[in-house]
């Protein structure tokens, strides 16, 4: 920032550099001291820049008085910039509407791209907040046929024993835990994590200290907070470090503070020690994710040769789980940013980015319009002996000025939008560790940008101008010479046209995209269902019995308030992703070994599951209350499973061996089939690949979290508090989290999809009057140039009609030449969608045609203004114009 | 008179004229100032502080003192407490109309 003052300096008169300029840089140290930020350093720049023109305006001032004290040395260069700026902003203030027109332009443009490359940087480029991050790297289990399994807690122990590659290794598991507050239980989000995590990354603690290797020895009751949780919850005591917390009815001794962006994997307040036993089943259960910092001088490749001489020596040792079992490891920003905010970044990227290049394109028209009214103007500048570098160097001054502008309000724009963004950005886009904010990168490329516009705007004008010859403009006025400015505008136009076809086209694929998602059949049910979560502790909840006594108590509680007409409980819902799979294996076909089982969706649903959501059974019955740990093992499998394991034999009565959740770790059990139920999204409702799904009765095995779902008779949202306190009834420490309805639910997996179709629609809608603005301004123009010779045509006998056809026609020449360059790029470019469609090909005719529709309906509505104005042209006043 | 030609001051003038009445200061110094005797209501960034005291140097109001070696100092020259005397006696002549004409209720001041 000094260094940027001390060039700053240099655009202040000589004089007054030499008196105050050190002055100027020790007050501006002892105040950056005291307050540094963003706005600061702005307002510093503007406000220099403005006093060193106001300065130079008060000493031309003088010297235009006749006062000639000025010292005339060391100012040269300044002084015609200064000349070429003043008569910039005259010209400017000579044209207020233009300058505000371009300005605004130029600065939805700037502000767009800023905004975008933010998220684009966040997501694709700005180095991950931990130290040496280029060393940091994710692993996963490569059964197999899946090549990013979750991570047994014995193989991540062997993993981490064994290796030679690594510095270290960390891993994370979920660790939310209860802790109670002044507004009652909270569940606050936390992980469990190994010791060795915050020293992986680098994390230091703002207070005490974080985990140690001694920690995980011992399995120390030891809690690191956030900074946030600490604010909000303990008010910033100091004092918290080293007293005890109770967390799920447990005290927990808090050892250290970090800081609050401080977030990995997850959202996380709390982090406690993952510490695991050697026994053999914790090898069958798959939950951790694994971060591993490389060690100096090993490289990805290395690293994938030294896990996988790891991975043979497990499957040597534990054959049955690990056989042919590998490790996959990524680069840990990689494997952060996932697929679908690289595409929703890249793809918005790539559509501002077109909106610029337009709004660069009508500004260009605009100058070149202006440009071709200044002739005279300029041709007297040259003829009095401006050369011609020094007239290019002008009108380039003043499209910089411009670019200056808009580029200045394009960042105000785009700190606004940044602002807004978390309440409109779909929730999980950008990874937890990052931040979307106006930094030094942002305000880089919104320097270079505007650099860059007010140069590709005003460059081709610029030159055209100062090109023309001084004879032929003072000798033949306005009409003929322009004819070049006009044809250049014609292309211009006539890009626009093709540019806003391809954003139309692909806003119109996203748009239908949405639409299939909104039209999906998602297998349920379920227009009047309130649903929440609740995890019990274990500490609280210790075996099985006490969870199904809690889920049953809760049941008869919500069951028993007015205008409940069914309520369940179920480990997930539909459409709100995978949470847990089991293996299994179909008794009475041929055993696929240990290593290569299938797995399935796990559902431990109560018996008014399917009622609650509205999934209808197919075949058998639906679970009863007459299902319990005393009476026969069952299970109802899905559509899909019926289909792909029993290919058109009796799936009921079947029987099926599947793992069952217990607290020790995985346990088959033998299971009978009772039902096939529908099928059911369970990721989203863009789920493409129809899931395998089995259910069994809570009553048989009841896990630590359930979702509750309550079918209501009216609104199911203002039932939620009385079905929070009928939990409370239950257990008053028991807190109860994500209170969403089905269709919040469903509306929420497609968060990103709508996002993606919105924003980009909105850009579309832009480009698609930037391009009508481009061909309105090109006839509009024309049409004035061309007056005299409409009114001689008319007086020869030419109609109305025939001026308006005319008109018409050259508009509809832009048009076509547009879309038909825009068809090709569009046929092009809409594959690169491909991966974010769903229900729509890449190359949809309806959508094309659509665009093209759209597009030459409101176009030739811009057209139709200049024409009508020719149509109108009154032949005897035309011909007597000069 | 000589102080007639100044007044009346421009309102950031005045605020640091003011603010160099007990004595003299260095120029971080007045800008905290200004910024906090006129409630946030003036402003001043360094290229606005120092075109003004360029200009109230140059109209002889102001002098430069000694320097601490890195700071500059700056104080009111005998015509600058002239001026600031008389400006302050217009405003408050002005208050005094103002109230006359009650209108500001004595709470609102």
């Amino acid at each position: 920032m000094r260094a940027l003052l001390v060039h700053l300096l240099r655009l202040f008169p000589a004089g007054f550099r030499r008196t105050f300029g050190a002055d100027m840089l020790a007050t501006f140290d002892d105040r950056w001291r005291e307050a540094r930020s963003w706005r600061l350093a702005a307002r510093t720049f503007i406000d220099l820049f403005r006093s060193a023109v106001l300065l130079h305006l008060e000493a031309l001032h003088r010297t235009d008085g006749g006062n000639q004290n000025r010292s005339g040395k060391g100012d040269g260069l300044m002084i015609t910039l200064w000349q070429d700026l003043r008569f910039a902003i005259r010209m400017l203030r000579r044209g207020p509407v233009f300058a505000a027109v371009v300005i605004a332009v130029l600065a939805i443009g700037i502000g767009a791209n800023s905004a975008i490359f933010s998220l684009l940087d966040a997501a694709l480029f700005r180095p991950l907040p931990f130290a040496q991050p280029d060393q940091l790297v994710m692993l996963w289990e490569h059964p197999p046929t899946y090549a990013h399994n979750r991570v047994s807690p014995l193989n991540y122990l062997d993993w981490s024993e064994q290796n030679n590659v690594f510095e270290s290794m960390a891993a994370v598991s979920g660790g939310s835990r209860t802790l109670v507050t002044s507004n009652g239980p909270e569940r606050i989000p936390g992980q469990s994590v190994s010791a060795s995590l915050f020293d992986l990354l680098g994390i230091r603690p703002i207070v005490g200290r974080t985990f140690t290797k001694e920690d995980e020895r011992i399995r120390a009751r030891a809690v690191v907070l956030s900074e946030r949780l600490w604010t909000s919850q303990f008010g910033r005591d100091p004092r918290l470090v080293g007293s005890t917390i109770t967390l799920d009815g447990e005290l927990f001794t808090v050892i250290g503070i970090v800081p609050s962006q401080f977030q990995i994997l997850s959202t996380s307040n709390l982090w406690t020690i993952f510490a695991p036993a050697r026994k053999p089943e914790q090898r069958r259960m798959h939950y951790l994710q694994v971060i591993g910092r490389l060690k100096r001088g090993v490289n990805l490749e290395g690293a994938k040769a030294g896990m996988a001489v790891v991975a043979e020596n497990i499957a040597r040792i534990s054959p049955e789980t690990n056989k042919d079992w590998g490790v996959t490891i990524e680069p840990l920003r990689d494997a952060l940013a996932d697929r679908d905010v690289r595409v929703t970044s890249l793809v918005l990227a790539g559509v501002v980015g077109f909106v610029l290049l337009m709004a660069c394109a009508n500004v260009a028209g605009l100058m070149l319009a202006r440009g071709a009214g200044r002739r005279r103007e300029i041709a007297v500048r040259a003829s009095l002996g401006g050369s011609q570098v020094r007239i290019f160097r002008q009108l380039l001054t003043e499209s910089a000025l411009l670019g200056l502008l808009g580029g200045i309000l394009g960042v105000a724009l785009a700190r606004l939008i940044l602002r807004a963004a978390p309440s409109f950005l779909p929730p999980g886009l950008l990874p937890v560790s990052v931040h979307l904010e106006l930094d030094a990168r942002v305000l880089a490329f919104a320097a270079v940008l505007t650099l860059a516009t007010g140069l590709l705007f005003g460059f081709a004008p610029a030159w055209h101008a100062a090109r023309t010859s001084i004879a032929d403009a003072l000798r033949t006025g306005d009409r003929n010479t322009t004819a070049g400015s006009v044809n250049f505008r014609a292309s211009l136009a006539t890009g626009e046209i093709a540019v806003a076809l391809v954003l139309v086209t692909g806003a119109g694929l996203l748009l239908r995209t949405l639409g299939s998602l909104n039209r999906v059949d998602a297998g349920y049910h379920a227009a009047n269902v309130l649903t929440m979560s609740v995890g019990l502790p274990l500490t609280r909840y210790p075996t099985p019995a006490d969870t199904l006594r809690f889920y049953q108590a809760v049941q008869a509680e919500i069951g028993a308030l007015p205008a409940v007409q069914n309520v369940s409980l179920s480990t997930n819902l539909p459409t709100d992703g995978w949470d847990i799979g089991q293996g299994f294996q179909i008794v009475g076909q041929p055993p696929p070994g240990d290593a290569n089982q299938p797995s399935a969706h796990y559902q431990m649903v109560s018996a008014s599951y399917f009622a609650t959501l509205g999934i209808p059974l197919l075949r058998g019955r639906a679970f009863t209350e007459r299902d319990t740990l005393a009476s026969t093992p069952v299970c109802i499998v899905n559509e899909e499973m019926a289909r792909r394991y029993f290919k058109g034999q009796e799936p009921i009565g079947a029987l099926v061996s599947v793992q069952a959740m217990t607290a020790g770790g995985p346990k088959p059990v033998v299971r009978q089939i009772v039902g096939v139920s529908h099928q059911v999204k369970v990721e989203g409702l863009s789920e493409k690949e129809n899931n395998l799904e089995i259910y069994v009765p809570i009553a048989q095995n009841s896990w630590y979290w359930a979702a509750v779902a309550v079918r209501t008779a009216n609104d199911p949202m203002s039932l939620a508090p009385a079905v929070k306190s009928a939990i409370a009834r239950v257990d008053k420490d028991q807190p109860v989290t994500r209170i969403r309805t089905m269709d919040e639910v469903a509306a929420e997996s497609i968060a990103q999809p709508r996002f993606r179709a919105q924003l980009v629609a909105a850009f579309a809608a832009l480009a698609m009057l930037l391009a009508s603005v481009g061909v309105f301004g090109v006839l509009a123009f024309s049409v004035g140039q061309r007056t005299r010779e409409f009114g001689i045509r008319m007086a020869l006998g030419a109609s109305t009609g025939d001026v308006l056809r005319l008109v018409l026609r050259s508009g509809l020449k832009i048009i076509a030449t547009g879309l038909g360059i825009g068809l090709m790029a569009t046929l092009a470019l809409t594959q690169s969608l491909q991966s974010v469609l769903f229900g729509v090909e890449p190359i949809d005719p309806l959508t094309f045609a659509a665009a093209a529709g759209t597009l030459i309906i409101v176009a030739m509505t811009a057209c139709a203004i200049p024409a009508l104005r020719a149509a109108r042209v009154d032949p005897a006043s035309a011909l007597r114009q000069e | 008179m000589v102080t007639r030609d100044h007044l009346p001051l421009k309102p950031a003038d005045f605020h640091i004229l003011l603010t160099l009445w007990d004595g003299p200061r260095h120029g971080y110094g007045i800008m905290k100032e200004v910024e906090r005797e006129s409630g946030g209501e003036v402003r001043l960034e360094i290229g606005s502080l120092y075109r003004l005291l360029g200009r109230l140097l140059s109209d002889g109001l102001l002098e430069m003192g000694e320097g601490d070696g890195r700071r500059q100092f700056y104080s009111l020259s005998r015509l600058g407490r002239k001026v600031l005397k008389a400006d302050a006696q217009r405003l408050a002549g002005l208050v005094d109309l103002v109230r006359s004409r009650k209108l500001l209720r004595e709470t609102d001041s």
